[in-house]
C-alpha cells in the first residue's frame, strides 16, 4: 500500500516533468520560432 | 453524512456568485462600443494580445468537463485519472494544435479574408461553389448548440447544490440568460476579455482550495499516502475506476484516455482563437502561457477530486450524494466560509460560461458569415450583418437554452457527441489542410460522408 503511494506519487512527479520538456522540444521544433 | 448547507450559507454564497455576474456583464457592456465591424464581433478586428488569447483560447476548451468532470473524475480513478490530462496536453492535444496550427492559420486566414472556419477551407480548397463552407456550417451549428446546452444544464447543477437541491430548470434559465446578453453585446471582443478574466477566475478558484487541501494532508506525498488508505485501487497503476485490469486492458483505458485529445483540431471554438491574435511573432508567447495554464488547472482539477476522496470517503457523503463531480462543491462549501465558498464555485461556472460564449459566438458565424453573407446577400452592410449576428446569437442560445430545458441530464451526454463529432468532421481536415498541399476539396467531402454518418448511426444506437 505505502509501496503503491511512492510509485503514484513518482508516476505523478515523472509525467509532469516530461511533458514540460515535450513542450520545449515541441515549440523549439515548430515553426513558432520563426518569424 | 452528507455535506449540509444552511438557508444562510446559501444565501451568501449566492450574492458572492451575484457580484461575479456583474463583473462579467459590466465588462459585456464595456466592451459593446468597439464593435463596428462584423470582423470585430467574430474576431475582435484581430487586435488582441497574446495573454488574451491564451486565456481565451484555455477556457473556451476548459467547460463544465475540467470544472466538475475532472475532480470527478479524479475521485474515482485516483492517480490514473492523469492520463487525462497526458492525452489532452499531447494526444494531438493542446500541444499538437499550437505548434502544428496556430500560426499557419493566423496568416492563411487573413491572407483570404476569412473569419471563420468554413471561409477558411471555402479558400483553402478553391471551393468556388460553397459546398464545403455550407456543409461545415451546418455541422458546426448542429454540434456546437447542443454543446451549449449542455454547458447551461451543468452551470444550473452548480447552483442547485448551493441551493441545497431542488429543480434545475429555473437555474438554467437564470445562466443563459446571463450568457446569452453577454455574448449578444460585446462579440469576440468581450469575449476574449471575459474569458481572460474567467481563466484567471477558475485558475486562482482551484488554486485555493487545493492549496488549503494539501496543507491538511502534507502535500502530494502525504496525499497519495492518505489515498492508499481510503482505497488501495487509488494509487494503484492497473486499477481504473476501482477495479485492476489486465495489463492489455490498462493499455486500451490509457489508449482510451489520451484518444480525447484527437478531437482537439477540430473544434472551432478553440482554433477559431489563433486567428485573433494582432501579431503573428506573439503567437509563441501565446502558446507557452496557454499550454502551462493547460497543465496547471487539468492537474488541480484533479487533485480536487482526490482531495473529496479522501476528505469524504464515499461519493454518498457529498453535498449531492452519489454524484462524484459534486467533489469541487462539497470541498468548498465544508472546508471554507460561505462568502468564500461562493467566489470559489464562481470558478466552475467561469469555465461553463466562457466555453458557452465562445460556442455561441462561432454558430452564429457560421450562419450570418458562412450561409447568409455567402449564399443569401453577399452585399449586405456591415451594420446590418453585426445587427443580424446579435440577433442570431440571440436566437441560438435560445435554442441552446430549449435544448438544455427539455431534454435536462440527458444533454450532457451531447457533450462527448458534440466534441467527437466536431473533432472527426474538422480534425484531420484542419490539421492536413494546414500541413499538406496535396489534400482535396473530394478528399474532405469523402471524409463527412465516411465519418458523420457514422457517428449519427452510433449516437441513435446508443440511445436504443
Amino acid at each position: 500500500m505505502a509501496a503503491d503511494a511512492t510509485v503514484a506519487t513518482q508516476f505523478f512527479v515523472i509525467q509532469v516533468v516530461v511533458q514540460i520538456i515535450v513542450m520545449i522540444i515541441c515549440i523549439w521544433l515548430s515553426d513558432l520560432l520563426k518569424d | 453524512m452528507p455535506v449540509q448547507v444552511t438557508p444562510e450559507a446559501s444565501t451568501v454564497m449566492f450574492v458572492s456568485l451575484g457580484i461575479y455576474f456583474v463583473i462579467v456583464l459590466i465588462i459585456g457592456i464595456i466592451l459593446e462600443r468597439f464593435v463596428k465591424s462584423v470582423a470585430d464581433y467574430f474576431l475582435g478586428g484581430r487586435r488582441l494580445g497574446p495573454y488574451v488569447i491564451a486565456f481565451s483560447e484555455r477556457a473556451s476548451e476548459m467547460s463544465g468537463w475540467v470544472g466538475l468532470g475532472l475532480p470527478g473524475e479524479g475521485f474515482t480513478s485516483g492517480i490514473n485519472a492523469t492520463w487525462n490530462t497526458i492525452g489532452c496536453f499531447m494526444g494531438i492535444g493542446d500541444l499538437g494544435v499550437w505548434t502544428l496550427m496556430a500560426k499557419r492559420l493566423r496568416r492563411y486566414t487573413e491572407v483570404v479574408g476569412a473569419l471563420t472556419i468554413p471561409s477558411y477551407l471555402e479558400a483553402r480548397f478553391n471551393d468556388t461553389k460553397g459546398v464545403l463552407r455550407f456543409t461545415s456550417a451546418v455541422i458546426i451549428i448542429l454540434f456546437l448548440t447542443a454543446y451549449v446546452g449542455a454547458q447551461f444544464t451543468a452551470a444550473a447543477k452548480v447552483f442547485s447544490a448551493i441551493a441545497g437541491g431542488g429543480s434545475v430548470t429555473t437555474w438554467i434559465v437564470v445562466g443563459a440568460i446571463i450568457m446569452i446578453l453577454y455574448t449578444v453585446l460585446g462579440g469576440f471582443f468581450a469575449v476574449c476579455w471575459t474569458d481572460f478574466v474567467q481563466g484567471w477566475w477558475a485558475l486562482i478558484g482551484l488554486l485555493i482550495i487545493t492549496s488549503v487541501g494539501l496543507a491538511k494532508y502534507g502535500g502530494f506525498g502525504g496525499l497519495f499516502q492518505k489515498m492508499a488508505e481510503t482505497d488501495p485501487t487509488l494509487v494503484n497503476l492497473n486499477c481504473f475506476w476501482g477495479y485492476e485490469y489486465i495489463p492489455a486492458l490498462v493499455l486500451v483505458n490509457i489508449l482510451a484516455y489520451i484518444a480525447i485529445g484527437f478531437g482537439w483540431p477540430g473544434n472551432p471554438h478553440i482554433i477559431v482563437r489563433f486567428m485573433g491574435i494582432k501579431k503573428v511573432k506573439d503567437m509563441k508567447k501565446a502558446a507557452v502561457t496557454a499550454l502551462l495554464l493547460l497543465l496547471v488547472v487539468y492537474y488541480l482539477a484533479q487533485s480536487v477530486g482526490w482531495l473529496a476522496r479522501v476528505e469524504f470517503g464515499s461519493a454518498d457523503n457529498l453535498v449531492v450524494p452519489g454524484d462524484p463531480e459534486y467533489s469541487l462543491q462539497s470541498l468548498a462549501i465544508s472546508w471554507l466560509p460561505p462568502a468564500a465558498a461562493g467566489i470559489i464555485l464562481a470558478a466552475p461556472l467561469a469555465l461553463m460560461m466562457s466555453t458557452a460564449d465562445s460556442q455561441l459566438l462561432v454558430s452564429a458565424s457560421a450562419i450570418i458569415e458562412d450561409i447568409y453573407h455567402r449564399f443569401i446577400n453577399p452585399k449586405a452592410e456591415e451594420r446590418k450583418l453585426v445587427l443580424w449576428s446579435r440577433i442570431t446569437t440571440f436566437l441560438l442560445g435560445i435554442i441552446a437554452l430549449i435544448w438544455a430545458l427539455f431534454f435536462g441530464e440527458s444533454v450532457y451526454l451531447f457533450v462527448l457527441f458534440a466534441w467527437g463529432g466536431l473533432g472527426a468532421a474538422f480534425g484531420s481536415i484542419m490539421l492536413l489542410s494546414l500541413r499538406w498541399k496535396r489534400i482535396t476539396t473530394t478528399g474532405a467531402l469523402q471524409e463527412w460522408l465516411l465519418v458523420q454518418p457514422q457517428l449519427l448511426f452510433g449516437r441513435v444506437m446508443r440511445r436504443d
